[in-house]
């Protein structure tokens, strides 16, 4: 009985299959199938309402001969984002007889536009104050930037993503030095973030 | 998911992949490879407070000098004048002691070498001061290039 029950509910599918197709060809109205109502979401245009959303996530700045990882979080509407940043830093190439390999924090504050967001994708743009506290140096040792901002996100999901950070400091104090290696070498002056985020919708 | 949304992305993750270089540095007050000793002279200076030793301790442990002490008789290459300029009490139930200092560095010939000013605010007089001497120190930290 079971067994034919199953037969007749795949026979049943088929049917309504073959059917919706056949409709679509000749232009007729499609026989009503159920869409699960998480698919009609995902392809939906985000809700134009002005409503407030979280945003957070874990993030790694990739600077050379540092470890940076660190959490982020934000909140806002469709058009302004704010934000802040909390995370460690280590260095990776210790300097010869230095025993000391933790720095401190880095911490952000920002504040950003968002011109373009799409249910996948979405830019925003804007400025913020980075301090590092290097507390892992002297508990007194405080360098502070002035930063332009970039964030990009990609969304895998409704609620979860990929993401690139890009920052500039067009102001810092003059124990910070973006752009150039220990060995006094130049380098590019935009530091990038990657990781990973989820959002309340 | 458009093309031109992962493109953006793998572009932008290809700018990360190239890490930037980040320095975090200190040159020095002065030239610690110079002046490798110094000699802490604080004033006023009495029994409770122990600014002289504290002071000591604190450049002993964060400056660039490699030998600090605060006996007046040894031979140095600095020394360093502090002056507890005044200690503010607090003017409403809640608020901090205020320390503020100033100083001065100087060689074993009397020529001045670096000179500032400090302060910090802490609940206590003595706080107040220790954190204001303690600013001191930290303008001497040892240089540093990370």
């Amino acid at each position: 009985m079971d067994a034919l029950s199953g037969r007749g509910t795949v026979v049943a599918l088929i049917l309504i299959c073959c059917a919706r197709t056949a409709a679509q060809a000749q232009d007729l109205p499609p026989v009503a199938v159920p869409v699960p109502i998480e698919a009609t979401q995902q392809t939906a245009e985000p809700a134009q309402d002005s409503g407030l959303a979280a945003r957070s996530g874990l993030q790694w700045l990739l600077a050379s001969g540092k470890a940076m990882p660190g959490i982020f979080g934000s909140a806002g509407g469709r058009w302004v984002l704010v934000g802040m940043e909390a995370g460690l830093i280590w260095t990776t190439q210790p300097v010869p007889n230095d025993p000391t390999r933790f720095l401190g924090s880095q911490l952000a504050l920002f504040v950003l536009g968002m011109p373009y967001a799409s249910p996948w994708f979405d830019l925003a743009l804007g400025s913020g104050v980075d301090a590092y506290p290097l507390w892992g140096i002297n508990l007194d040792t405080w360098e502070v930037a002035l930063s332009l901002r970039a964030h990009a996100n990609l969304w895998i999901t409704r609620k979860f993503g990929l993401f690139v950070h890009a920052r500039a400091y067009p102001l810092q104090t003059a124990g910070l030095e973006l752009g150039t290696a220990r060995d006094e070498r130049e380098g590019s002056p935009v530091l990038f973030g990657i990781g990973v985020t989820v959002r309340t919708r | 998911m458009k093309p031109t949304h992962v493109s953006s992305l793998v572009a932008l993750a290809a700018c990360a992949a190239a890490c930037v270089p980040m320095t975090f540095s200190e040159k020095g007050a002065v030239d610690f490879e110079k002046y490798r000793s110094v000699r802490v002279d604080v004033q006023p200076d009495d029994a409770l407070l122990t600014a002289n030793k504290h002071l000591a301790q604190e450049l002993h442990r964060v400056s660039g000098f490699q030998y600090v002490t605060t006996n007046p008789a040894q031979a140095t290459d600095l020394v360093l004048q502090v002056d507890i300029v005044s200690v503010d009490p607090p003017d409403q139930e809640g608020e901090n002691y205020l320390a503020k200092v100033e100083f001065a560095a100087y060689t074993a010939q009397g020529a001045k070498v670096d000179s500032g000013e400090d302060f910090d605010d802490s609940m206590t007089q003595a706080e107040a001061i220790e954190d204001a001497l303690d600013e001191v120190a930290a303008h001497y930290i040892r240089p540093y290039r990370y």
